[in-house]
């Protein structure tokens, strides 16, 4: 690159004042949405401040000792790893699924991908309504499909029974991602050149065969994007839980960005910091850990 | 012989949908929520209360024109446009400028902001707003769609500038060379050589925006608060604790805010999957 550059008339590169000056925009506005709020938050992570006024003392790590010994922090951090660790192999099995079914193009193949796509674009809100028209207990569809024969175990409270309201929660989570999932290995499967299996036919591989020597090792690096983004967003999980339970029943669903959320309007602005830097950290180390694992398979595979 | 073929044909077809079957079933389940959605919109309130799940017992369309005309919904529709659109463009605009820069980065800069900007991928920036706000506030940006606006562009850029920079990354030098040779610019290479071959990615983050920040309702909570300048989603909140017991007008209501997003989003899906490719898995 650099023995290129020197021979090169120098006109005919940018020269990086001009390439700062195409990134600085998006760097500005990037430092001030996103990062100087972090900076700020792990600044007060060390203080008592409640949210308002501007006065506030020192009080070291005192808030992230308050922060073990919390029952309710510690549970929506359990509620939010059980989240991830449950709905992560769910979603990218699905999404695998999916995406190795819906391969070869054709219309039909193409509706179908167009629906389970779909969801990934209704919001919030509405999602908490399509919860109501699921699993409301008197006026759900599984209240009625209970009322067929052998299927009386789906007339549950299904979002108001604390053993049931997490499992309820991942399943609308894959209603609304899979379809994501499916079109990264989507994406993952187009690079896959078909000669390749081709061959593999002509040596005399099956089905399983192909899949296990062919697609799943070049599939690895849609593989690691979908697990690196199931694994930060299951723990940064907010949205769904708020529109169909609101963190209950009781504190059975309550996620760790909820939590935050609410000591932060309790007036504990300081806690409300430790709790969301102690979640930034889980986060950047598991990302870390799993970028790292997979992308030393991608290069075995 | 040909009654021998045709059902040869016959039994590929019977394993093909065999093949299709776990789809299709997740399909229908994706399907039939959304039908119910619909369904009930189209109903009287009455007849929903005797029967929540029935077929509509005409497609009548006054649910749509209650929630159209009594809600704050005209407004926040106009609104929601607004703020979708000036977000979209500053996140194809910034990102596009930034990954570019980043990826004819000469040296260790370039990596440096490339690792700067995906870090935004992974912090929960939601948790950042209550700050935030502290700060736009001094700057007179609250209760304002351009402050809105800004924050959905930085919330908008990680994501952007790592499928750019992905697809940017195996873009040849040449073509750039040769049109500075012409005696085009900096600025000129890009918006007449860089940015039309960044097409198919430009369209995956057009779709990822506008449908996150259509559907977006935490930022305008924090930011919004005059009744004139609210959003889509805060008007159906508002809108169904105001006649809570009328679920259908409140589902034509959410029919009304969805379909525009689907309608984009079918529209622009099939660039979707090749711009997946080229920008996520070559970064």
């Amino acid at each position: 690159m650099t023995a290129d550059s020197t021979i090169r008339p120098r006109r005919r590169r940018l020269r990086n004042t001009t390439k700062l000056l195409f990134i600085a925009p998006a760097a500005i506005v990037f430092a001030v949405v996103i990062l100087l709020p972090i900076v700020e938050n792990l600044f007060y992570s060390f203080t008592d401040w409640t949210g308002f006024g501007s006065e506030f003392a020192f009080v070291g790590l005192q808030n992230f000792a308050r922060l073990f010994g919390d029952q309710q922090t510690l549970q929506a951090f359990w509620n939010t790893i059980l989240f991830t660790v449950c709905n992560a192999p769910l979603q990218i099995g699905l999404g695998l699924l999916l995406a190795v079914t819906l391969k070869k193009p054709g219309r039909f193949i193409s509706v179908l991908r167009t629906i389970i796509v779909l969801p990934i674009a209704i919001s919030g809100v509405v999602l908490g309504f399509l919860g109501t028209v699921i699993f409301d207990p008197n006026s759900g569809i599984l209240r009625a499909m209970s009322e067929a024969p052998g299927l009386g175990f789906l007339a549950q409270n299904w979002l108001g029974n604390s053993n049931l309201a997490m499992a309820s929660v991942i399943a609308m989570n894959l209603w609304q991602w899979s379809g994501f999932t499916m079109l990264i290995f989507l994406a993952g499967l187009s690079t896959i050149p078909a000669e390749l299996y081709e061959a593999a036919r002509l040596d005399g591989a099956g089905a399983w065969g192909q899949f296990r020597n062919i697609t799943w090792p070049l599939l690895a690096p849609a593989a690691t994007i979908n697990i690196v983004l199931t694994l930060i967003g299951g723990f940064k999980v907010f949205d769904i839980i708020y529109v169909l339970t609101q963190g209950g029943p009781g504190t059975a669903t309550e996620s760790i960005v909820m939590r935050v959320t609410s000591e932060g309007g309790f007036a504990r602005f300081g806690y409300a910091s430790a709790i969301d830097f102690a979640l930034t950290a889980v986060i950047l180390v598991v990302a870390l850990v799993s970028v790292v694992l997979l992308r030393r398979r991608e290069i075995d595979a | 012989m040909s009654a021998t073929r045709s059902r040869q044909r016959r039994a590929a077809r019977a394993v093909d949908f065999a093949r299709l079957l776990p789809a299709i079933i997740w399909a229908v389940v994706i399907l039939v929520p959304l039908v119910f959605l619909v369904f009930i919109s189209l109903r009287t309130s009455l007849a929903y209360g005797v029967a929540p799940l029935a077929f509509p017992e005409s497609f009548d369309i006054s649910n749509y024109l209650a929630a159209w005309n009594q809600g704050a919904i005209p407004i926040a529709f106009v609104n929601t446009l607004i703020i979708t659109a000036a977000s979209v463009v500053g996140v194809v605009v910034l990102a596009s400028l930034a990954a570019y820069g980043i990826v004819r980065w000469r040296g260790r800069g370039g990596g440096g902001f490339y690792v700067y900007f995906v870090l935004g991928l992974i912090v929960p920036f939601q948790l950042g707003l209550p700050l935030l706000f502290k700060i736009f506030a001094g700057a007179g940006l609250t209760d304002s769609l351009p402050g809105v606006i800004i924050v959905q562009v930085g919330a908008g850029l990680p994501l952007a500038v790592f499928l750019y920079t992905g697809f940017l990354r195996s873009v040849p030098l040449e073509l750039e060379e040769a049109a500075r040779i012409d005696g085009a610019g900096d600025v000129r290479t890009f918006v007449s050589i860089v940015f039309p071959l960044l097409r198919p990615v430009t369209a995956t983050v057009v779709i990822l925006t506008a449908i996150s920040v259509w559907n977006d309702l935490i930022v305008s909570l924090f930011f919004l608060s005059t009744p004139g300048n609210q959003t889509l989603p805060l008007a159906t909140i508002g809108f169904r604790s105001l006649i809570s017991n009328n679920q259908p007008v409140i589902f034509a209501c959410a029919v009304i805010t969805v379909l525009p997003i689907i309608v984009l989003f079918i529209v622009l899906q099939r660039f979707f999957i090749s711009g997946l490719t080229q920008g996520a898995l070559r970064g």
